[in-house]
């Protein structure tokens, strides 16, 4: 019996000292092994006195339990004691992370398609190659007429043209699809300028269009005022000037309170007080017969604008070549 | 077109500021672009009246003159001979300013002392005339302000093709009068065309189609006066310097009523006007003094020898009006506006007379030109007399009637006019009204309208345009209709979101570009050409993308990039327009710093195909293949084509360096490009059960003859490994000898029915060793 006292006195002196686990290792082989002295003691029974032997087997059970625990918790002291934290300076640069940017032209169009899509608008895209029926004569543009003066074309080799705006969309849709519908699509569109800080021979629009019974010049003032409200802020004041467009009678541009001057005049509004953002009308009835839909019984309005444009006014961007030019140093700032 | 305010003035009182004005006319529809005060160079000049002229006692040439502007006297030296006692002039005082910013200073003259400057009107910036001092009558009040007489405004105002009866002063009077409600003064003009004779130029008009009205008259024994100021100002106003009485008025009337006559020296015309087509290769010399080549789509006015002019656009040199002209012939005529346009625009003459022939002519034009050219001849000169017209006309239509219903006007406009307003306003706008039952209306439009108005919904526009928007409230309408989703846009939203978070940069080039850019990178395939480039740098509708990345990768070098990738979706031809998505990887993908420990900085085309499969996987779209091809635009062996389920959609490569025109790049250019519809799947996927049994892991290494595809280990493992092999990934390769590799595979293994024991994975493996020896001899090593 002293034995197993004085075994367990010297290892849990030895195993105290104990705080690498090569050591604990070897000091638990020594005792908890298979050959150890635990097993060694229990080896013994045999030779303890028969009536001492329960007496003896349950001091060495006890030992054993508890020197194995002893020991557990020995090995959780040395792990935890042996495993560092290292410390970070956080005021030091991270692993090198790259990332892009989306175009800002990209940006304007889906801020804007998303707030006629919240009215209930379906996006539609047209093809860039356009016939003559779609790009201008189902918009009433007549051939060798000054109205396309403004739209020269780029011509195709197969007789097709490069679409002039986003609007022959109208006339796809206006052919496919049973009124009413009020679609919206963007795209880009060509003409053939010289490029310079306000042209371009490739450019972006957005075109837009409500077909149904009964619509008027009042709902087409609603639906752009709450587009101008929301780009370019809700105490935008608008007006909705007189104009001509082929496809459209009435027809009218809308102008927003220049967002520089508040109205004064400077010279981006040519101290008229008023920047023109876009164009729109009532759709003429001679294109819906052309659409053989029915004008006695439906109106719509369309509108279409200028992607560049409105890039341009709200993000202060004074010449249209920086989106084509593809900067990086232009591009990372619009994030 | 550019407008003088003093000559709209003639025509109608304005009794609000310009600036007042201008506003409201763009309010209608007109916008003014722009204006300038004609005479804001000059100030402090001022009405006077020469007292006493005197001979500078030591000058022959000049005259000392005393000057009055009505309170002081002023001592002039003057040397203009054309001066006398009485004479009402302007005077520029000391401190006075001329054009180009010339002030008058007190000076001496002859050892004579000037106390100002009597001025001519090329000094006053006002005029041509320098032949002497610019004598003025009594109507001008001495002591008052020269410019209070004598100031203009030029303003420009956008006329849309619409309206070309407003491409005239009287024109855009009348429109005036409808915007302050007051009528513009009637034009004077000759009552009757009073012929005295018959003209001994006739008129042939060789095709209906050409010319549906023309009119000659023959002015007998006219003489070529010296042009009034009345005529002049104007004209010099806008920047027409004076020709002769003749020209002048020609040109006066052009600008006054918008139709454009023409004039020719009748002596000059041999044998009679023939309107036709001009022979192809035919010549003439314009009066611009140019000589111009015809073909036979063009428009002419010859007589039996010679082309005239060309019909609409440009008279010709050989019968121009002169100071000699003795008898006229006027031509008054509208031609085809689409011939005029065609010719206008292959000559690349940009005329006032074909601007406004393209436009088009109402038919009550002709005639009240005419009638004015004669009242203008009669007021400022004299002759002997006009023959009768000589005219050729098609029948000229009725006056446009229309009806219009005021339900009409309230349901397009959304408002509710009331109907003495909508009279009003077409009455101001020259239509005259019949009543109708029930709030509707005959109304006939006047003839200067009867080329934009011809409809309802044209008689509505005018309504709304004097009415004005701005009075309409605004309605925000129910959306009524099927809602239509478009996914696909949302898609390639999706795209550019992905590739920007993935470092790349978002840009937007030129579709439109030169042919040789793509011959470059060695794109051998059909164009879609531009019959009609502005000029050679774009001449094609781009049939890929990349070369334009490149392009604009080259522009960025300039910033030293570690690395720039770049990515654009964006239609181009290819057999069809469709849309692509085209990226560049350029540079060290993995740039070290004090983080990282192993630098491991291959850059090469694996690179890219890393990116793609984490786009692919991100998108969604599970069975791509990726096939070794060498293509023109890149490396050999460094390319491949992708497939999605076994259709081919697009390539990734090194670009093959020497192609690139620039020698600052650094780093190998990674380049792909793809077909954006195959990537779009719309639909929704469905749950599908997975194992919960843990995963049993396994590396193999087998020597392989070199030269074997990966790609094809890789499959023959997957089909001889159970449906238990969920996972093959090459782990390390180990160059053996010049002939042999030896590729590592870790492999992983999970059943959906148990926890798979050693012996279960030990014999999916040896079956996955014993057909790889049997199909690609490869053995263990």
């Amino acid at each position: 019996m002293e034995e197993i006292e004085k075994l367990k006195k010297e290892t849990i002196k030895k195993l105290s000292k104990i705080n690498d686990l090569r050591k604990y290792e070897n000091l638990r082989a020594l005792i908890l092994g298979r050959k150890g002295k635990v097993a060694e003691l229990f080896s013994k029974i045999r030779v303890v006195a028969k009536e001492k032997r329960g007496e003896f087997g349950a001091a060495l059970n006890e030992l054993k339990n508890e020197l194995t625990t002893k020991f557990e918790k020995k090995y959780n002291d040395i792990k935890k004691a042996n495993i560092k934290f290292d410390k970070y300076d956080l005021t030091r640069d991270s692993f090198p992370s790259f990332i892009g940017a989306i175009h800002p032209l990209n940006k304007t169009y889906i801020e804007i398609v998303n707030i006629f899509r919240n009215l209930g608008f379906t996006v539609v895209e047209g093809p860039e190659i356009e016939d003559e029926f779609h790009n201008f004569e189902g918009l009433n543009f007549p051939k060798d007429h000054p109205a396309r003066d403004a739209q020269d074309s780029f011509f195709l080799e197969d007789g097709n043209l490069l679409r002039t705006h986003t609007t022959p969309v109208q006339i796809r849709i206006l052919k496919k699809w049973t009124p009413p519908f009020a679609v919206i699509s963007p795209g880009k569109c060509y003409r053939r300028d010289t490029i310079d800080a306000s042209h371009s021979s490739m450019f972006n629009q957005i075109d837009g269009f409500l077909v149904d019974e009964n619509v008027s010049v009042a709902d087409l003032k609603g639906t752009l005022n709450n587009f101008i409200r929301e780009i370019f802020g809700s105490n935008t004041k608008s007006r909705f000037r007189p104009h001509f467009f082929p496809f459209t009678e009435p027809s009218m541009e809308v102008d927003i309170e220049c967002i520089f001057c508040q109205g004064k005049g400077c010279n981006v509004c040519k101290h008229t007080g008023w920047i023109e953002i876009l164009g729109s009308g009532m759709i003429d009835p001679e294109v819906f017969k052309k659409c053989r839909i029915d004008p006695k019984r439906y109106t719509g309005f369309a509108f279409g604008m200028g992607i560049e444009r409105i890039t341009m006014l709200r993000q202060s961007i004074d010449d249209m070549r920086y989106f084509f030019e593809n900067d990086v140093k232009f591009l990372r700032q619009f994030r | 077109m550019k407008y003088s305010l003093n000559w709209i003035k003639r025509y109608i009182d304005i009794d609000i500021d310009c600036t007042t004005l201008f506003e409201k006319l763009s309010m209608c529809g007109d916008e003014v672009e722009g204006y300038e005060e004609k005479l804001s160079e000059i100030s402090n000049i001022v009405i006077a009246k020469i007292v006493k002229i005197e001979k500078h006692p030591s000058a022959d040439k000049l005259h000392y003159c005393d000057v009055t502007d009505g309170k002081i006297n002023y001592k002039i030296v003057c040397g203009a001979q054309n001066i006398e006692k009485g004479n009402i002039i302007p005077l520029a005082k000391i401190g006075a300013t001329l054009p180009k910013g010339i002030k008058i200073k007190k000076s001496k003259i002859r050892g004579i002392e000037s106390e100002g400057m009597l001025c001519s009107q090329k000094e006053l910036g006002f005029g041509s005339d320098h032949s002497g001092i610019f004598i003025l009558n009594d109507q001008y009040k001495i002591g008052t302000d020269f410019k209070k007489y004598f100031d203009d405004i030029i303003f420009e105002i956008e006329v849309t093709p619409n309206r070309p009866d407003l491409l005239s002063h009287y024109g855009l009077s009348r429109e005036i009068g409808v915007i302050l409600f007051k009528d513009a003064k009637p034009l004077e003009i000759e009552e009757e065309i009073a012929g005295k004779f018959e003209s001994p130029i006739k008129v042939e008009i060789r095709d209906n189609s050409i010319c549906s009205f023309y009119s000659l008259l023959f002015v007998k024994n006219i003489e070529n006066n010296k042009t009034p100021d009345y005529i002049k100002q104007p004209l010099e106003s806008l920047g027409l310097s004076s020709k002769n009485l003749l020209v002048d008025i020609s040109n006066y009337n052009l600008l006054e009523t918008g139709h454009p006559t023409h004039f020719f020296d009748a002596d000059k015309i041999e044998g009679n006007i023939i309107v036709r087509f001009a022979k192809k290769g035919e010549k003439c010399i314009t009066i611009d003094e140019r000589e111009r080549e015809l073909i036979k789509s063009d428009l002419v006015i010859a007589d039996e020898k010679k082309i005239v002019a060309i019909a609409g656009i440009m008279g010709c040199k050989n019968s121009e009006v002169d100071e000699n002209t003795k008898n006229m012939a006027i031509e008054s005529a509208i031609f085809n506006p689409v011939m005029i346009r065609r010719t206008k625009r292959r000559l690349e003459i940009n005329s006032d007379a074909a601007y406004r022939f393209e436009r088009g002519i109402d038919t009550g034009s002709p005639n009240i030109s005419l009638k004015r050219i004669l009242y203008l001849l009669k007021k400022y000169t004299s002759y002997e007399g006009i023959s009768f017209p000589v005219t050729v006309s098609e029948k000229i239509p009725a006056k446009t009637e229309i009806v219009l219903k005021k339900e009409n006007v309230d349901k397009v406009l959304g408002t509710n006019i009331k109907l003495d307003v909508i009279t009003k306003i077409l009455r101001f706008l020259g239509f005259r009204i019949e009543k109708l039952l029930n709030n509707s209306f005959k109304v006939i439009v006047p003839r200067y309208r009867e080329l934009d108005v011809k409809r309802e919904i044209d008689l509505i526009e005018e309504v709304g345009r004097i009415y004005s928007y701005d009075n309409i409230e605004e309605k925000r309408p129910y959306i009524n209709g099927k809602i239509r989703r478009n996914k696909f846009y949302d898609f390639k939203n999706l795209i550019r979101n992905f590739w920007a978070a993935r470092s790349a940069y978002n840009v937007m080039t030129l579709t439109v570009s030169e042919e040789e850019l793509y011959r470059n990178y060695g794109y051998d395939g059909q164009f879609m050409k531009i019959k009609n480039p502005l000029n050679i740098n774009q001449n094609v509708f781009a049939p890929l993308i990349f070369p334009r990345l490149v392009r604009v990768l080259i522009r960025n070098l300039k910033y030293k990039p570690e690395r720039l990738n770049l990515f654009e979706i964006g239609r181009v031809f290819d057999e069809r327009e469709q849309e692509k998505l085209s990226l560049l990887m350029y540079g060290n993908q993995f740039q070290a710093n004090w983080l990282t420990t192993d630098n491991n900085n291959t850059i090469n085309v694996q690179l890219l195909k890393g990116e793609l499969v984490a786009f692919f996987d991100y998108i969604g779209i599970e069975n791509v293949k990726f096939v070794n091809c060498d293509l023109p635009y890149f490396l050999s062996g460094n390319s491949g084509k992708i497939l999605i389920d076994n259709e081919e959609i697009g390539y990734l490569g090194r670009l093959v360096p020497e192609k690139v025109p620039s020698n600052r790049v650094e780093y190998p250019i990674l380049i792909a490009e793809l077909s954006i519809k195959p990537l779009f799947k719309d639909e929704l996927k469905a749950f599908r059960p997975f194992s919960p049994y843990p995963v049993v892991e396994r590396d193999i290494s087998i020597v392989f003859k070199k030269g074997i595809e990966t790609g094809k280990i890789i499959e023959n493992i997957k089909q001889s490994g159970t449906i238990n092999l969920k996972n093959v990934f090459l782990l390390n390769v180990y160059n053996l000898s010049d002939e042999e590799e030896s590729l590592t595979f870790h492999l992983k293994f999970q059943s959906f029915k148990k926890t798979l024991n050693d012996k279960n994975v030990d014999f999916f493996v040896d079956k996955i060793i014993k057909t790889i020896g049997e199909k690609l001899n490869g053995r263990l090593r």
